[in-house]
């Protein structure tokens, strides 16, 4: 059977709306009619999953014509790279501070998105320095912000 | 408000608050201009900026920014045919044509003066309301700020595109985010999972960034960016309108612009209903409407008046509620927060000042748009040819940093590679973003009157009890079904012919 994506949507939805109800009924707060209390908006926001969740599941169902694919596998792999690098980017900033760390993640991202169009390596390199640079004194120099400095240092 | 002018004027002339403005006001017209890319996204990411700045400086950066953004949308319509955001569709379907015809220099000119005219009159309309709305608001209680949160949220899912139930999810999304923390009132943890980084909430710039900015720029890249768009270069020249030109649109200017001011009053209406609504008014008053689509000036004053003059009009209920009028004054609301500044009725007298500067800001702005438009003309088709591999990486990097800024943890820029990967699932659904900005913001609000108000009076009657609140729960109410009443409606209409 071909699952489509408002039926998988809706799906999870339900399930997260469960888990909602579930911990916030866990929570040792009375609650009534005459003064919900703080169990109130996650409440309201766990039956909004619950109902629209079933709903849009529903919808799902009813579609008759083809769904165009979100994205092509190769997609989700280029997609799932790019988040890989950000998640290293900003462990590798814990240890070694946004200024050594950002040149080469600059770097590493200009040349995943430049596949296919025309840059050439000394282009990327200057590129990813010079961002990095200008981002450093804009921040820590003109307006007194703090960047990540790193644990190693 | 005129006993305020001394500190407007010492606070726009300062030399580093000029350059903010010239600077914020550049980057919020490359921002509008690019598709993908708005105005309300530059406020998102530069805000954190704003945290080393005196609320009057903020002021002016962040509104910089948002008009910037807001005036730069129809170049993208104009050279491309791909509007820069929501803000600027009609503006494609009259500008793109004229383009086409080798006039862009005539539709550009055409956006700039709209822009400059629904902002800068918008701005002063918003100057001189606001106040007595404020004292009006004086008379509201918990149970009408209610009813006005409600019905800011579930007016975006009257228009949401796509099905009513992935609308109503979204503004759940935000209102789960908005719960995370201590409660209001009874400050009980929730979702805090004894986790010292959830205890103050979610943080805004984390959530929004993530949820908007890099899930979108990761999602563009999955789907490949294509090929870099064609621009024609030559006919960007002159500004070719006249103001003969001007006089004969006067009627669709004005009433585009009474059209804007009042949808961007609504509570959490805006710029993206307001240019629709004045284009097909401008199309239906016309003498010759078969020439709309076809590249009539008039299709692009009208969107263009209507989008700007939702800024003044969204601004009234932003300064005299606390209400915001679209997703960017909902961010505005966050962002003032920060510097101290509670936006509603009280803001008139505790910081009158920051609220006047606000609006002198937005007049100046517009003027400083049009100028810096009508002498940067000729830039306008390189800012839609930067290459997307060296404008995303620098936009990622900026969104990590404002993250970090904004909490001055990288904790939260791991949170927002959450928040990332939340957005890549509602794209992947179909779930529309603009409800959950207004959910999220406005939740502990719309929380803590709820509460209040079950306090005073122990039930839920009486937010049907008093007049105002009713016709805003009923308002509120009749836009979540909104679009079940249309199909009945339609099908009521279709049975009769």
């Amino acid at each position: 059977m071909n699952i489509k994506r408002d039926q998988l949507t809706g799906a999870l939805l339900v399930v997260i709306g469960i888990v909602v109800f579930v911990m916030t009924s866990q929570m040792n707060v009375p609650f009534s009619m005459a003064y919900p209390g703080p169990k109130a908006l996650p409440m309201i926001a766990a039956f909004g999953f619950v109902v629209c969740g079933a709903g849009i599941f529903v919808e799902g169902m009813k579609k008759q014509e083809a769904e165009k694919p979100f994205m092509t596998k190769e997609g989700w792999i280029r997609m799932a790279l790019a988040m890989a690098v950000l998640a290293v980017y900003v462990f590798v900033s814990s240890l070694i501070g946004y200024l050594i760390t950002t040149p080469f993640a600059a770097y590493a991202l200009t040349t995943m998105f430049a596949k296919g169009s025309k840059s050439t390596l000394k282009g990327r390199i200057i590129y990813s320095v010079l961002l990095s640079v200008i981002i450093y004194v804009i921040y820590i120099y003109v307006f007194g912000l703090s960047l990540p400095s790193g644990s190693l240092f | 408000m005129i006993e305020n002018l001394p500190y407007i004027v010492s606070q726009l002339v300062q030399p580093f608050n000029l350059i903010l403005m010239i600077v914020g006001t550049a980057i919020g017209i490359i921002f509008g201009a690019i598709p993908g890319l708005s105005g309300t996204l530059a406020v998102m990411l530069f805000m954190p900026l704003t945290y080393s700045m005196n609320a009057g400086t903020a002021v002016i950066f962040l509104i910089a920014l948002w008009i910037g953004g807001c005036s730069g949308a129809f170049i993208g319509s104009v050279l491309l045919g791909i509007p820069g955001s929501a803000s600027a569709v009609s503006t494609c379907w009259d500008g793109y044509p004229m383009s086409k015809q080798g006039k862009s220099g005539k539709a550009l000119a055409i956006g700039m003066v709209a822009s400059f005219t629904g902002t800068f009159f918008s701005a002063i309309i918003a100057a001189l309301l606001s106040e007595t709305i404020a004292d009006i608001a004086f008379l509201m209680g918990p149970w009408e700020y209610f009813a006005l949160c409600f019905v800011a949220i579930t007016m975006v899912l009257a228009i949401s595109k796509g099905n009513m139930f992935k609308g109503l999810v979204s503004a759940c999304i935000g209102l789960l985010f908005a719960s995370v923390g201590f409660s209001p009132i009874d400050a009980e943890p929730r979702f805090v999972f004894d986790n010292m980084y959830l205890m103050s909430g979610l943080g805004m710039t984390v959530v929004l960034i993530g949820v908007f900015s890099v899930s979108s720029i990761v999602a563009s890249y999955g789907k490949g960016f294509g090929a870099l768009p064609v621009v024609d270069n030559k006919s960007v020249r002159g500004l070719g309108i006249t103001f003969g030109e001007i006089k004969e649109q006067l009627v669709n200017i004005i009433r585009s612009f009474l059209i804007g001011l009042g949808i961007g009053f609504l509570p959490g209406m805006g710029s993206g209903l307001s240019n629709l609504v004045a284009y097909s008014s401008a199309k239906n008053a016309s003498k010759d409407p078969d020439s709309f689509g076809k590249g009539n000036p008039g299709g692009i004053w009208a969107p263009e008046v209507a989008n700007n003059a939702s800024i003044g009009g969204a601004m009234i209920p932003m300064a005299a509620l606390g209400i915001p009028g679209d997703s960017t004054t909902a961010l505005l609301i966050g962002a003032l927060t920060i510097h101290g500044l509670e936006m509603g009725p009280m803001v008139f007298k505790n910081s009158g000042h920051i609220v006047y500067l606000m609006f002198g800001t937005v007049a100046v702005v517009a003027c400083v748009v049009l100028v810096m438009q009508v002498l940067g003309m000729r830039l306008f088709p390189q800012i839609l040819k930067v290459p997307y591999h060296y404008m995303y990486p620098a936009l990622l990097i900026i969104s990590m940093v404002s993250a970090y800024v904004d909490a001055g943890s990288l904790y939260k820029c791991g949170m927002m590679l959450v928040f990332a990967v939340v957005g890549i699932f509602m794209a992947y659904g179909g779930i529309p973003t603009a409800p959950l900005i207004l959910a999220f913001i406005l939740g502990p609000t719309l929380e803590s009157n709820m509460l209040k108000a079950f306090q005073y009076t122990g039930t839920a009657a009486t937010f049907f009890t008093r007049p105002i609140s009713c016709v805003m729960m009923v308002i509120g109410i009749g836009c979540v079904f909104s679009p079940i009443i249309r199909t009945v409606l339609g099908k009521m209409k279709a049975g009769k012919q």
